[in-house]
């Protein structure tokens, strides 16, 4: 026999009032001008849809500022067999991944920045084609060991054309002299993922060079136009231009700064000033087009996982490299700077 | 703390008996036999009508809210709705707040037991090791929500501040909430099974 | 235990004596910490009758985006995307969900290589939530017939969930997004949620692991009987297959990384891992509290053995063949020095 609790029941059992209540209007309604007024910033996720060419997006952002200094051992996505590629290969493969550095002297950190990160969806009909995570605006030092790359990471090169009379032969300084290129020239060439070849390679590439029919510019102190006419003859094949290497392994590159380090970012501001915007990492079952939110366009990642770091619009409006290294970190590198406390660089 | 769970229970067990409350002689205590428990059923509702902070204003525009007044309508919606209960905690000196706001509905379950078991069998080979009491909640078979509601924000006060309207209203411009999520659950959830309690040191 | 002893007596056919004794200072001084455990037994949950409505995300013009949440269900392992379920007993009687009342020096994390190590800090008391633990020794595979999970969970095959839920996402006029999520043979042994004050901060601080194991997590990005989703063939194109996936998240090292969740003053929130150096004066002391960082705090892995995009499975929890075959994927051995996420209104 159960033991019954009546004072207890009675004390339980509360008579509801026999109003239903009508449920909330799930509609979606127009806001009055005064009721959009009074919301002050409601929230910090966000979603919003897009619409191009058949595919749907649908997006969320997160309202975050992000600063950060973390270290992985591995990033690798996409490991599966691939047409045209080396088997055992995957589209992304970084070994001691980091993001930021540290100063061992002081014990402090130099965060890498994140603004308003997000996460989107495309849809062709109601079936996902493609997912990727996103930043708008990023700034730091990305380090790792690259193994392979797909995706679009455009580098300029630009500094003196030291270097480059450096790695050049006797005959090739001769040209560049004739040409009015001095080693007090500052020279600029854009480079992008490539393979050993020079062709343009976004899929699993190992290398970043100029190129095949890409050629070195000189933005002063040459003899102008004259210049940029002759070298323009000189155009990058198979990794070399007049026999200067133009493609380097992505493995040397230990460290890129993403964004421009020389500007110093302003805290009182949301903005961080001299980010790269538009760093994403997608993965997609085939092409598909990702809007760019800085230029408003839509970009096409090919299928398989793709990371991206477009160029951007600086604050004169113009289209600029995320990553900017001068010519002696072309060839020789750019070593990895310290992301580990202690004696250790990397892979803590 | 099972020791004064078993002392009323036993409590319980001897109100039926008289009308009076005795404190049970030891002998006789230890003459009750039979199986205690507890079977619960119960409807209770949260602020259904609004509570008694806030009352309802006749507009969803904040700015026209009079001292007291507070609708907690969802975005966009232009009928004005009472508001439930509010929790807010804070878990740093001079810090932010966080918020349970606009708690409210009506809940109902049919079912809720509770009882003691010995435990030294079955459990596909842990019972027997076992070999000790437990605490057995019976999870109601239903549970209905009408109306139910609630949403998770941070804030920048613990209690709640009218940032859109005037002073005189008792408005206070710096107020500042960010509600991270807000949900309502309406309708029936089928359950079945027990929640076992039992110490562990 | 001693203290159920006079419970025991009362509610059993019993006719010996059964008086109450108050402990005395001896035996309450050798309860180490308190706790309790909890066993869900024959657990299942449906709420397909119920409808879940959650507001306040907007979209880019400030207007409520609702999201319906529906299907939602628990139960065993087998269940079939929930279409059979039946009830699952989880967390088992040795090494149960616990509530534990302790001191930070008697509590201890597992480490990746199988060592116990100390991660709170001492003369702390902290509240733990824990589900169940891993061992060190002995233990069931996490992830059934993949090794990489590891082999240490306390679940066995009869105490992993199933478990569903979709969303709908009415993202425009005309256009209902449906996120559809199915996760077989789920674990979350490991996991655990820890919280203390700290005096010096002036605050609540923590550390928390999160472990999921699933042999199969799958999304499927339409609504069974709509429009281009009927057919076995329909849905298969439309659902991302996760096979033999696992996340060890770990937020926080409590000694010298606590995990930090404030509220700033105008009303948003902050997430922090601060850095392990921060105070440290010498050389030596940065340099002692980064190798014991380094060798003890727990790290982040998320892994997922095969990744698919609208293939199908031959039989279940196979990796499934056919669509786009991503392989695997994984980021192994994330670890912070330094991570602030602050909130803003967007």
């Amino acid at each position: 026999m159960r033991a019954t609790l009546r004072p207890v029941l009675r004390a339980f059992t509360v008579l509801a009032a026999c109003v239903l209540a009508s449920t909330a209007q799930a509609r979606l309604e127009p806001m009055a001008d005064n009721e959009l007024s009074d919301v002050a910033g409601q929230g910090f996720i966000n979603l919003t849809t897009d619409s191009n060419a058949g595919i749907d997006y649908t997006r969320i952002n997160l309202g975050l500022k992000v600063e950060t200094q973390m270290n992985m051992n591995k990033l690798q996505l996409g490991l599966y067999d691939r047409a045209g590629e080396a088997a055992g290969t995957s589209d992304i493969l970084i070994n001691n991944f980091a993001l930021g550095s540290v100063n061992d002297s002081t014990g402090a950190v130099n965060p890498f920045m994140i603004n308003d990160p997000f996460v989107e969806l495309a849809y062709s009909g109601n079936k996902i084609v493609g997912l990727r995570v996103g930043f708008a605006e990023s700034k730091g030092t990305l380090s790792g060991d690259i193994q392979t790359l797909s995706g679009s990471v455009p580098v300029h090169i630009k500094g003196t054309a030291d270097p480059i009379y450096n790695a050049a032969s006797g005959g090739t300084r001769f040209l560049l002299g004739l040409a009015g290129v001095y080693r007090s020239s500052i020279m600029e060439a854009d480079a992008t993922l490539v393979n050993s070849a020079g062709n343009l390679d976004p899929v699993r590439a190992t290398y970043s060079g100029m190129p095949n029919g890409s050629s070195l510019s000189c933005s002063s102190g040459c003899l102008g136009g004259l210049t940029n006419a002759l070298l323009s003859l000189f155009t990058s094949s198979n990794c070399a231009v007049t026999g200067v290497t133009t493609c380097f392994p992505l493995s040397q590159f230990q460290s890129l700064p993403i964004g421009n380090a020389a500007i110093a970012d302003n805290s009182a501001t949301q903005a961080i000033e001299g980010a790269a915007r538009g760093f994403f990492i997608s993965m997609q079952t085939q092409a598909v087009s990702w809007k760019d939110l800085d230029s408003n366009t839509f970009k096409e990642a090919l299928a398989g996982a793709y990371l991206n770091i477009p160029k951007f619009k600086d604050a004169n409006g113009n289209l600029v490299a995320p990553i900017t290294i001068n010519f002696d970190q072309a060839f020789g590198g750019i070593p990895r700077v310290d992301t580990c406390f202690g004696a250790a660089t990397k892979g803590c | 703390m099972i020791s004064r769970l078993g002392l009323l229970l036993c409590t319980l067990l001897t109100a039926t008996a008289q009308a009076e409350l005795h404190p049970l002689a030891d002998d006789s205590l230890s003459d009750v036999s039979g199986q205690g428990g507890v079977y619960l059923s119960g409807e209770f509702s949260i602020n259904k009508e609004g509570g008694p902070l806030w009352s309802k204003p006749a507009s969803t525009n904040a700015a026209t809210w009079t001292v007291g007044e507070r609708s907690c309508a969802t975005k966009g919606s232009t009928t004005p709705e009472n508001c439930g209960m509010r929790l807010a905690v804070r878990s740093e000196a001079a810090g932010g707040w966080y918020v349970l706001d606009n708690i409210k509905g009506i809940f109902s379950f049919e079912g809720l037991t509770l009882r003691t078991r010995v435990i030294n069998s079955g459990f596909a080979g842990d019972g027997a090791g076992f070999n000790r009491d437990v605490l057995e909640f019976g999870l109601p078979n239903e549970v209905k929500f009408k109306d139910g509601s609630f949403a998770f924000a941070v804030a920048n006060q613990g209690g709640w501040r009218n940032s859109a309207g005037t002073v005189a209203n008792g408005g206070d411009a710096s107020y500042q909430q960010t509600n991270i999520f807000s949900a309502k659950i309406d309708g029936s959830i089928r359950m079945q099974g027990n929640v076992l309690v039992f110490p562990k040191n | 235990m001693r203290s159920l002893l006079p419970l025991l007596a009362l509610l059993s056919v019993a006719s010996a004596r059964a008086e109450m004794v108050a402990l005395d200072d001896g035996e309450m001084s050798k309860v180490q910490g308190a706790g309790f455990g909890f066993v869900l037994e024959n657990i299942l949950l449906d709420a397909g009758q119920s409808t879940i409505t959650i507001n306040d995300i907007t979209n880019g013009s400030g207007q409520n985006v609702p999201i319906s949440v529906k299907e939602f269900y628990l139960g065993a392992a087998g269940s079939n995307k929930g279409a059979n379920l039946n009830p699952v007993t989880t967390g088992r009687l040795a090494h149960p969900f616990a509530l534990n009342l302790a001191k930070g020096e008697d509590l201890r994390s597992l480490r990746d290589d199988g060592q116990w190590v100390q991660t709170t800090p001492n003369n702390v008391a902290v509240l733990e939530l824990t589900f169940p633990e891993r061992l060190s020794t002995g233990g069931n595979a996490c992830i059934a017939g993949f090794a990489g999970a590891g082999n240490n969970c306390s679940s066995r095959a009869a105490e992993k969930i199933d478990m569903g839920v979709r969303f709908d996402f009415q993202v425009a006029a005309g256009r209902t997004d449906v996120i559809n999520i199915d996760i077989g043979e789920l674990a979350m042994d490991g996991s655990y949620l820890r919280l203390w004050g700290d005096s010096a901060r002036a605050q609540m601080v923590g550390e928390a692991r999160l472990n999921i194991f699933a042999k199969t997590l799958e999304i499927t990005s339409c609504a069974s009987g709509t429009l281009n989703c009927t057919s076995a063939a329909e849905l298969a194109a439309r659902t991302i297959y996760l096979t033999n996936s696992y996340a060890n998240v770990a937020l926080g090292y409590g000694k010298t990384q606590p995990l930090l969740l404030d509220v700033t003053s105008n009303g948003q929130f902050v997430l922090e891992l601060p850095n392990p150096l921060a105070g440290a004066s010498t050389a030596a002391e940065r340099n002692s509290r980064a190798s014991e960082f380094y060798a003890n705090a727990p790290r982040t892995n998320v892994v997922v053995d095969n990744l698919n995009f609208g293939g199908a499975r031959s039989s279940a929890g196979v990796a499934p063949t056919g669509g786009y075959n991503f392989g695997s994927n994984e980021i192994r051995g994330l670890s912070f020095n330094y991570l602030k996420a602050t909130s803003h209104d967007l």
